[in-house]
């Protein structure tokens, strides 16, 4: 096998951390921070009747 | 209010009914076989009871069609709550239903008339692969049409991962499945020798990945925080870990194949991938699993959060039992055995069965017009009598697959095998007893489960309940794509 292909591999590797890290980076912008907050709750939307409070010890 | 727009209940119902039945259907089967293998005399030398033609049966019932109609039915109503619009083309949405209960009930009663593929979980012949094809892609219009009409900007995480599942799952399906008919019960596929088996895997592992993982981790995504009633414990972490997930694991299907004539270089490739696996899957389970931070106490009263917390518990331990299973000195002792066996039904029964009946215990009630489940002790039997069954078969089949894999393995000092693979059968057969038993407790729980679903639906059998509004938030600035407004 010509080694271009060992090349091409490693370039890929790379290409493949770089948008990792980039994941990481965009997931943590402070700019999302409030739009994830308000999605992090978002599924205790649904059903507020269910909310047993008084079993809490 | 004659602008008012409704959420579209009625197919999430219907797939609600179907996943109890198929349920039932596709674990007596599977008790069934598991009877055989104890008791062989059982399959009274009928060729369409036997084993090799129920087992197909077994494992369609419960992934495809109990998973599936699960699946189905949780995805229509995630993806109306989050986006906070009715479901798109309501019509096509009741075709999917139709259609994938008539998918059903061809494949499970083709199989045992050894109409069959012979692949793993792709054994229907031609005419109902294209049909699955149909129906998949009718649920796909209708999933992203709903994303489409959405009137929040942000696509809930949980959508990401159902999202996934469908254009995987289409793409697995229909690549796996290229054949030449040759008549109306017969085919054959267009790959041949170890390109056959690969891709075979390729399907058969991402099966796994995005059928019973990315589809099941959709519905843990939005059912556990909201049973929990906490907001999820990191947004942001779910995000790096859907990334992650869909990334690595496409590439790690070569572990079905180690010592196979599969270039040694792919099985690698394989067991490195399956290694990486590790991380993101354990970022999931830890995320739903440190959502309940605050609301353990729920634990103690409440079926529904015991189901989803101990499916997180199994997520995390068949996960990791699967990247240790890829390494090729481990996997040279499991391979074949019933460890395998073990480590499905940890990961099928402990995670996929705990997340979905704990998500339909939470759905049911609402999706039912009743503020509760009709029993709430039949919840409480329901998880004990899952819980204890899991642990029997689960413990059983691990102890099964060790001993034979150790016994295959030994040698006497010349080189010849310590053991035949009789001597194997015989040391087992205790453990295909308690295997079995395992198998009715579950069994037995999913019937409990059926009778309260049942009469929870009184109502909805009688007419009686209304549907839910959709709640039509403020209006975002700048929003794209532009809320809709309602309509009835």
């Amino acid at each position: 096998m010509s080694p271009v292909w060992g090349h091409v591999a490693g370039v890929l590797i790379l290409l493949m951390m770089f948008s990792f890290i980039g994941i990481w980076i965009w997931a943590w912008r402070k700019y999302h921070k409030p739009v994830f907050n308000r999605m992090a709750r978002l599924p205790m939307e649904d059903e507020p009747e269910a909310d047993v409070e008084e079993d809490r010890p | 209010m004659p602008n008012t727009e409704y959420y579209n209940d009625k197919v999430v119902r219907q797939f609600l009914l179907a996943a109890a039945v198929w349920g039932i259907i596709g674990m007596s089967v599977g008790v069934y076989i598991a009877a055989e293998l104890m008791w062989p005399a059982l399959n009274f030398n009928l060729p369409w009871i036997t084993f090799s033609r129920l087992r197909p049966d077994h494992t369609f019932g419960v992934i495809f069609a109990f998973g599936g109609s699960a699946l189905m039915g949780t995805c229509y109503y995630v993806v109306q709550r989050t986006g906070h619009a009715r479901l798109a083309f309501s019509k096509l949405a009741g075709f999917t239903f139709w259609g994938w209960q008539l998918v059903c009930v061809l494949a499970m009663t083709t199989m045992p008339l050894g109409i069959t593929q012979s692949k793993e979980y792709a054994e229907p012949e031609w005419f109902v692969d294209i049909l699955i094809a149909v129906v998949w892609v009718s649920f796909g219009v209708v999933f992203f049409g709903s994303l489409a009409r959405r009137r929040i900007k942000h696509i809930y995480v949980a959508n990401w991962y159902y999202g996934a599942f469908i254009i995987a799952v289409g793409l697995l399906h229909i690549v796996n499945n290229l054949a030449i008919p040759v008549s109306m019960t017969k085919s054959y596929p267009i790959y041949s020798g170890v390109v056959d088996a690969m891709v075979q895997w390729w399907y058969g592992h991402n099966a796994v990945a995005f059928f019973l993982t990315a589809g099941f981790l959709g519905m843990m995504y939005y059912f556990v925080p909201r049973q929990a009633q906490q907001p999820l414990w990191s947004y942001r972490f779910s995000i790096v870990n859907f990334w992650a997930l869909i990334s690595v694991y496409m590439w790690a299907g070569s572990h079905h194949l180690m010592y196979t004539a599969l270039p040694d270089w792919v099985q690698s490739v394989g067991m490195a991938f399956s290694l990486v696996l590790l991380m993101p899957s354990w970022g999931s389970a830890a995320n739903g699993l440190l959502t309940f931070n605050g609301s353990w106490y729920r634990l103690k009263n409440d079926p529904a959060a015991k189901f989803m917390v101990m499916s997180l518990v199994f997520y995390a331990a068949a996960t990791f039992e699967g990247s240790m299973m890829a390494i090729k000195t481990v996997n040279s002792l499991s391979h074949y055995t019933d460890w395998t066996i073990a480590h499905v039904h940890s990961g099928s029964l402990g995670w996929v069965a705990m997340i979905t009946i704990g998500s339909l215990y939470a759905m049911a009630p609402r999706a039912l017009g009743r503020p509760e489940m009709y029993s709430h002790k039949g919840m409480e039997v329901h998880f004990w009598l899952h819980m204890m069954g899991t642990l029997l078969y689960v413990g059983a089949m691990w102890t099964a697959g060790v001993t034979e894999g150790l016994m295959w393995r030994a040698t006497q000092p010349d080189g010849a095998l310590t053991y035949g693979f009789l001597d194997s059968l015989i040391a087992i057969k205790p453990m295909y007893l308690i295997r079995w038993m395992g198998g009715v407790l579950i069994l037995s729980g999913m019937v409990v489960m059926a009778w309260n679903l049942w009469h929870t639906a009184a109502d909805a059998r009688a007419r009686l309940i209304k549907p839910i509004p959709v709640p039509v938030p403020e209006p975002v600035p700048h929003q794209v794509p532009a809320p809709l407004p309602a309509a009835g």
